[in-house]
């Protein structure tokens, strides 16, 4: 049986050896803010992208702010769209959208675009499986997956749940891989290594878990 | 920078994102199995690698500049478990998922169904049933 190390010196995998993947997730993570001006932190971007209406809302409003010259009113709009009656409830959390640029830029970037990220995401990962001759529509998730859990009704409950959990985990969480694990760890947050170390720590336990339960 | 260089860029990053995390063999479930059970310290080592690269470039960028603390609060732990299981449940986080679909493995729409109604639900509760401060940037 191959021991853990064995495949960091192979070279028959169709995947990348580590120091490949290390230094192109290091560049996006690094590039993206450096080029697009706010961090790296995909379920900030998603939650952006279910909330689109609300987005969109604070978008006009500040551009309405941008030409006309009733401060107050703008303003007012602008708070309203962003927090609608919840105003009254809690006290506006300060905006984390207008990205702390140093040459004091403030572009709110529309769900649309966050949206074409998304897109690229999906059809660099196609270009990937071109790549290894594994790019295929078909409804499975692999070998591994059905050995847990087949391909019936009860792999599509597992699914449906361990997204709800993802989902509601990652906003609870403020974080996710991307935006706890390489962006809020590699600024050395402390808040970013509890929430990578508690995710990791449960992804691992899980896994062990699912493997002594149906492996 | 105008707003057509900046989706440019935005898309040429995220097809690279995409197309390094399939190279890395996040989207392969058996894969991830393997990294979260030890079987396999490559992927580990990619994004422990990933994070080192990271830092050092943030380092080098940040110089002196003080950035302000993300503040701790109640739900990074509970968040981050709740996480962890579903990403060892389906294998995915949420830019996995999009890395499933574009390898054609379409049960990850059902997945990707999950998280988005999982962040409106949470979005939806926060203030009602929680509502501590998650700091400025919820990211």
């Amino acid at each position: 049986m191959q021991n853990p190390l064995s495949n960091l010196l192979a070279t028959q995998s169709i995947y990348w050896p580590w120091w490949a993947g290390a230094l192109a997730l290091g560049f996006i993570a690094i590039f993206f803010p450096l080029v697009l001006r706010r961090p790296l932190g995909v379920s900030g971007l998603l939650g952006r992208l279910v909330h689109w209406k609300e987005e969109n809302e604070a978008a006009d409003a500040e551009e309405q702010l941008a030409e006309a010259g009733d401060l107050e009113a703008a303003l007012m709009a602008a708070t309203l769209a962003r927090f609608g009656d919840e105003a009254t409830k809690q006290p506006a959390a300060p905006a984390c959208d207008e990205p702390a640029a140093a040459d004091g830029l403030s572009v709110r970037i529309r769900p649309a675009e966050h949206f074409m990220f998304f897109a690229a995401v999906v059809i660099g990962a196609f270009l990937a499986a071109l790549a290894h001759g594994t790019a295929q529509l078909r409804w499975s998730l692999g070998p591994a997956f059905e050995a847990y859990f087949g391909s019936g009704p009860l792999s599509m409950g597992v699914l449906a749940a361990g997204g709800l959990m993802i989902g509601f985990g990652v906003r609870m969480g403020g974080g996710c891989t991307s935006g706890h694990g390489l962006t809020g760890c590699g600024a050395f947050q402390p808040a970013s290594f509890l929430g990578t170390a508690s995710f990791f720590g449960a992804g691992v336990a899980a896994a062990f878990l699912l493997r002594g339960l149906l492996g | 920078m105008n707003s057509n260089l900046r989706r440019a860029l935005t898309l040429a990053i995220g097809l690279f994102f995409g197309f390094a995390l399939g190279n890395i063999g996040f989207a392969d479930y058996g894969e991830v199995q393997k990294m979260f059970t030890f079987a396999d310290l490559r992927m580990f080592l990619s994004f422990g690698g990933g994070l080192a690269v990271t830092m050092v470039g943030f380092a080098l960028l940040r110089g002196k500049r003080e950035i302000p603390k993300r503040p701790f609060h109640k739900g990074i732990v509970p968040g981050g478990v709740l996480f962890g299981a579903g990403w060892a449940l389906t294998g995915g986080c949420p830019t996995i998922t999009l890395v499933q679909l574009g390898e054609g493995q379409l049960p990850a729409l059902i997945t990707l169904a999950g998280i988005l109604a999982g962040i409106g639900l949470y979005d939806r509760v926060h203030p009602r049933l929680f509502g501590w401060d998650r700091g400025s940037c919820d990211m």
